[in-house]
């Protein structure tokens, strides 16, 4: 569990070293363990490698302080593979956290996501990113993910859905102000909300609730795009 | 390892002299073990009237400076002035000296002025955790002789007392009350953080842990509390509902568990 840790420091001191952006996406560091363990693997990319003559990995500046990036530990995505948000910069993402089972609220949570999307000019869709990710850390295997995702048309470009470790899963869920209670039956009481990131992983808008108007989320995306 | 040896090896980190919190090798807290058990949640999701709760181990005092200090300087992106504005508001350490050490804080008082961000991640970094709300209130129920400490007469009361007694700077850890699984100081010194800061809602249908603030500190909340008479336990809900992981307060700790 320590390499957890390890990876979050790691990599947080890469994202504060500004060398993620540069890095992000490079995707070679093998396959993650399908049993949602993700946590505990180590990107390659994380490591800080600024050194001089390495021109090329020049970032594009420091991560702003309220940056949600600096949760820079590696999430397991519906096709197994390893997922950092780090590797989101440069473009405006929709999270929303929910779990397989839940059959009230978190299928509407993921329409509201859909429905972001679909109310973007066409043209500008495929330039923001969509994140799921599950509280159920052991139930909801990136298989279980990537049917669910299927399910629903949604396992296509653009559309993240991840699972990583309880301390990350909570980590994540304190930063969006998420609350969540795990009932014992595989079921989690949990708030339900959808949180708009700008470029650099700062909040720029939050709905919470269900049924909310849409609209200042695609007014977020469109004032950062 | 046994309560008493437990109970000697918290006693013999306290004996050693201030001097030594300097060091960069601070033994972390000895642990105990708490037998599980379900525990009644003063407000629990609607449905949930007991948490059940697997055996764990507990620290058996909360987390001092020194030995945050020593995870500091093993972990520098956790140093005071170093951590990113999401993980730790600006209070972060804000007791401590500035250059790098302790200053004049008290190596053997509870770490405060940190947030829940740090709190984890020093817990993993011993290949621990923050103990759940469950855990933690299930722990924190036992009185000076029973696991339950409600059947000890006036239990409500000392607690209280604890609470309301603490000094403004806590002092030193493991020289206040003790309970019944050798625990030290689960009331008398800090509140503590809990890993699932933010999970407890009314119902499994409120939006937001506000609604539970709103109704804890409109008192209409109590209407679905478990216990009505326990204060003290309604005062530490009150305030851990009111948190977000990025606060550091000074009269806010935490210890580990596993």
């Amino acid at each position: 569990m320590t390499r957890t840790l390890r990876a979050l420091l790691v990599a947080a001191t890469a994202a504060s070293a500004t060398l993620l952006a540069a890095c992000g996406g490079d995707g070679t560091t093998g396959p993650a363990p399908a049993d949602s363990r993700a946590a505990e693997v180590v990107p390659a990319h994380a490591a800080p490698a600024h050194h001089a003559g390495h021109p090329s990995a020049l970032p594009a500046g420091e991560l702003p302080g309220t940056s949600l990036f600096h949760l820079a530990s590696a999430w397991t995505d519906q096709d197994g593979a390893p997922f950092a948000l780090p590797d989101l910069r440069g473009k405006p993402s929709v999270f929303v956290m929910f779990y397989g089972d839940c059959t009230t609220a978190c299928p509407l949570l993921v329409k509201a996501a859909e429905d972001i999307e679909a109310a973007l000019p066409a043209e500008l869709r495929g330039q923001v990113e969509f994140v799921m990710v599950t509280f159920a850390t052991e139930a909801d295997t990136p298989a279980k993910l990537k049917a669910y995702a299927a399910s629903k048309g949604l396992d296509r470009e653009g559309w993240r859905w991840l699972v990583g470790s309880p301390l990350q899963t909570r980590q994540l869920a304190t930063l969006l102000g998420v609350q969540y209670r795990a009932l014992g039956d595989g079921m989690f009481a949990h708030s339900n909300v959808v949180t708009v990131l700008d470029r650099e992983g700062v909040p720029a808008t939050r709905l919470e609730g269900l049924g909310v108007a849409l609209d200042p989320a695609v007014a977020a995306i469109l004032s950062v795009l | 390892m046994s309560r008493l040896a437990a109970a000697l090896l918290a006693l013999a980190a306290l004996a050693a002299p201030c001097a030594r919190a300097e060091a960069a090798d601070v033994a972390p807290t000895a642990m105990v073990q708490v037998a599980g058990g379900e525990v009644a949640l003063l407000l629990p999701v609607e449905g949930e009237e007991l948490a059940t709760v697997a055996p764990f181990a507990i620290d058996a005092t909360p987390v001092t400076n020194a030995q945050f200090l020593a995870f500091v300087r093993d972990q520098p992106e956790w140093a005071k002035g170093a951590v990113p504005r999401v993980f730790a508001d600006e209070r972060y350490l804000a007791h401590w000296g500035d250059a790098g050490g302790l200053g004049a804080a008290d190596p053997d008082a509870p770490v405060t002025n940190v947030s829940w961000f740090a709190a984890a991640a020093y817990c993993e970094a011993r290949g621990a955790r923050l103990p759940t709300e469950a855990e933690w209130e299930l722990a924190a129920r036992a009185g000076a002789e029973l696991a339950d400490g409600y059947l000890e007469p006036g239990h409500r009361e000392r607690v209280l007392a604890l609470v309301s007694g603490r000094a403004p700077v806590p002092g030193p850890v493991g020289r206040g009350e003790v309970n019944a699984y050798g625990v030290h100081d689960m009331h008398g010194l800090v509140w503590e953080w809990v890993f699932d800061v933010g999970a407890a809602m009314n119902t499994a249908d409120s939006r937001s842990a506000g609604d539970r603030r709103l109704r804890l500190l409109c008192g209409g909340g109590s209407a679905g509390a478990t216990d009505t008479s326990d204060y003290a336990a309604f005062l530490r809900y009150a305030f851990r509902s009111g948190l977000t992981g990025d606060y550091a307060g000074g009269g806010l700790g935490f210890r580990c568990a596993s």
